[in-house]
């Protein structure tokens, strides 16, 4: 049986919580990591939350939306990390540096 | 200063759309503006019938066509056109042009063609991968607001951005002026009356406006006359005039004149009689604001003579016309009025008629559209050369000439610009191309003329600027 590609997994340390999303978070990508990206981000308080966008080339509007909810979520400021150029242009252009620390 | 919250949640809903936007190849791009420009048109009809409805104004059926210009006609000019990524290179000259999208467009609707401009403008702003705001005249709230949701959900079913297209309820004043001004726009499109393409010029956004028509039709002596009058007629009474390009004042060449009042009268157009005129004037103008009445944009011949009181009218006349015997703020039918009215002149001369056409250009009209009926080339330059108008329209009628597509090869648009002379910046039809930045890559190409140039020459004052050119040239 053909294995549905992973999306996206997560890495836990006591002070953060990364999300490492692993391909093009397109709408029907962000429907697959909708679900198992809130329960973390539900149980995350009192740690940073962490998006790892190394392997992502594009963003969709929902995937700004994670963005938010991740701001919200958490301790201190979301931080997005690893962005390739086409997707730190979406950031800034959305004005997410407002909202997150784009390294 | 605090934003209101429907203004930031709007721009920041927009923000985020342009954004995303921005990642959109060409090939994305048309199977959205496809999508789009078929959704609008299979509800052509029932936008047609809702706004007719909501306004009181216009034919629909006559908003059916204007509905098919702004989504058929309008799709087949920019179908085609690149307007992602790299769009033009040339190796010669080294300049490589990319097109860039300019972000978040406000879009002002105006009340004479609710869906048709709303259509129109969403399918230019969605090829140009720019996120847009309909904000719609108070009086068509209902069908511009039905015609966003139309085009948005087809935009989506082709996975556009999230609130690619949004519909902003005029609120308060304050909420639209602020949302005008507010940094994060990047153009207001505004087409509308004086007031609000003010506002859109005052308010620090760039912007693209439209300017007030008071179109002077010339019908010169080797017209095709029966062809002229039914062109003219076709026009004014499209839409019952709502067309801000309709003609305003007919100028006839006196030798001419007996064969088209003969015309006009076959077609049913009624010549008011001077107390007839007097009575329409307290309708159709507003004296103190100097300004056509609102109350008769877009009625019918029927309705305005029940306004006017006008008994002698039958109820199958096309046009009102009113003989007129000057030009100006005293002669209120002299000024656009956007309904089935004519004013009418005579000039016993070519050069009286093209003077009575720069006064009715330049009383409330400069920079919009001008028209001639006329099979004399020479006469038809001589005629445009003195007007002020972005676009002057030869043998066609005027409404449907100037939005083009259907009579001439100008791009369809319902946005007509008028120039600095209307406080625009272009006089061009307004299309998709307007709605872009153009970025260029530049690769070295060296002037080899400035290496001819010695600073010493340059530094010295006494050097001629004969000399300094000659030297420029020099076996070039």
């Amino acid at each position: 049986m053909e294995q549905e590609e992973k999306l996206i997994d997560f890495k836990e340390s006591a002070e953060e919580l990364t999300c490492v999303f692993l391909n093009r978070m397109d709408t029907p990508a962000t429907v697959k990591v909708e679900k198992a990206l809130r329960e973390q981000l539900a149980s995350v308080s009192e740690r940073r939350i962490v998006f790892d966008l190394g392997k992502v080339d594009y963003i969709a509007s929902s995937f700004l939306r994670f963005c938010v909810l991740a701001s919200k979520a958490g301790k201190g400021k979301l931080a997005i990390i690893n962005i390739m150029p086409a997707v730190r242009k979406v950031l800034k252009i959305a004005g997410f540096e407002t909202i997150a620390e784009l390294r | 200063m605090e934003v209101s919250p429907i203004v930031d949640e709007t721009l920041a809903k927009a923000c985020g759309a342009a954004a995303v936007f921005t990642q959109f190849d060409q090939a994305q791009v048309d199977r959205i503006v496809r999508a789009v420009f078929l959704a609008g048109l299979s509800q052509r009809v029932r936008l047609a019938r809702m706004a007719c409805e909501e306004t009181g104004l216009g034919k629909w059926q006559d908003k059916v066509w204007k509905n098919v210009l702004a989504t058929l006609y309008v799709y087949d000019d920019i179908k085609d056109v690149k307007t992602v990524g790299i769009i033009a290179e040339d190796p010669v000259s080294g300049i490589t042009e990319i097109a860039q999208p300019l972000g978040p467009i406000l879009a002002i609707i105006p009340v004479t063609n609710p869906t048709s401009t709303t259509l129109f403008k969403i399918l230019i702003a969605l090829k140009t991968r720019n996120p847009i705001i309909i904000s719609g005249h108070h009086r068509a709230t209902g069908c511009c607001r039905e015609a966003v949701r139309i085009c948005y959900e087809a935009a989506l079913r082709e996975d556009a951005p999230e609130d690619c297209i949004q519909f902003f309820d005029r609120g308060s004043r304050e909420e639209t002026r602020e949302l005008m001004s507010d940094r994060r726009l990047a153009l207001i499109l505004a087409t509308g009356g004086e007031s609000v393409v003010k506002a859109a010029y005052s308010s620090s956004t760039p912007a693209i406006g439209v300017g007030a028509g008071n179109v002077p039709v010339f019908i010169e002596r080797t017209a095709d006359i029966p062809f002229a009058i039914d062109q003219i007629l076709l026009s004014k009474t499209f839409d019952n005039g709502t067309v801000c390009a309709s003609e305003q004042a007919l100028v006839v060449d006196s030798e001419i004149s007996r064969p088209v009042r003969e015309e006009l009268l076959k077609r049913k157009a009624h010549f008011l009689t001077p107390d007839e005129i007097r009575l329409l004037e307290t309708v159709a103008y507003d004296r103190e604001r100097q300004v056509m009445n609102a109350d008769i944009i877009g009625q019918s011949v029927g309705k305005i003579a029940a306004m006017a009181g006008l008994t002698t009218i039958s109820p199958d006349a096309s046009i009102l016309l009113a003989e007129l015997d000057g030009i100006g703020d005293k002669i209120p039918l002299s000024s656009e009025i956007l309904a089935p009215i004519l004013a009418y002149y005579e000039a016993d001369s070519l050069n009286n008629a093209v003077n009575l056409c720069i006064d009715i250009n330049y009383h409330g009209g400069i920079g919009h559209t001008a028209s001639i009926f006329s099979n004399d080339d020479e006469k038809i330059k001589q005629f445009a050369l003195l007007m002020n108008a972005g676009r002057v329209l030869v043998n066609m009628p005027s409404s449907q000439g100037a939005v083009g597509g259907l009579f001439n090869t100008l791009p369809t648009s319902f946005t007509l610009g008028c120039g600095t002379g209307g406080k625009n910046i272009t006089t061009d039809n307004v299309t998709a191309r307007h709605l872009l930045n153009i970025q260029r890559i530049c690769r070295r190409r060296v002037n080899e003329r400035t290496g001819q140039l010695a600073e010493k020459m340059l530094f010295d004052e006494n050097i001629a600027a004969a000399a300094i050119e000659k030297a420029y040239y020099m076996n070039y």
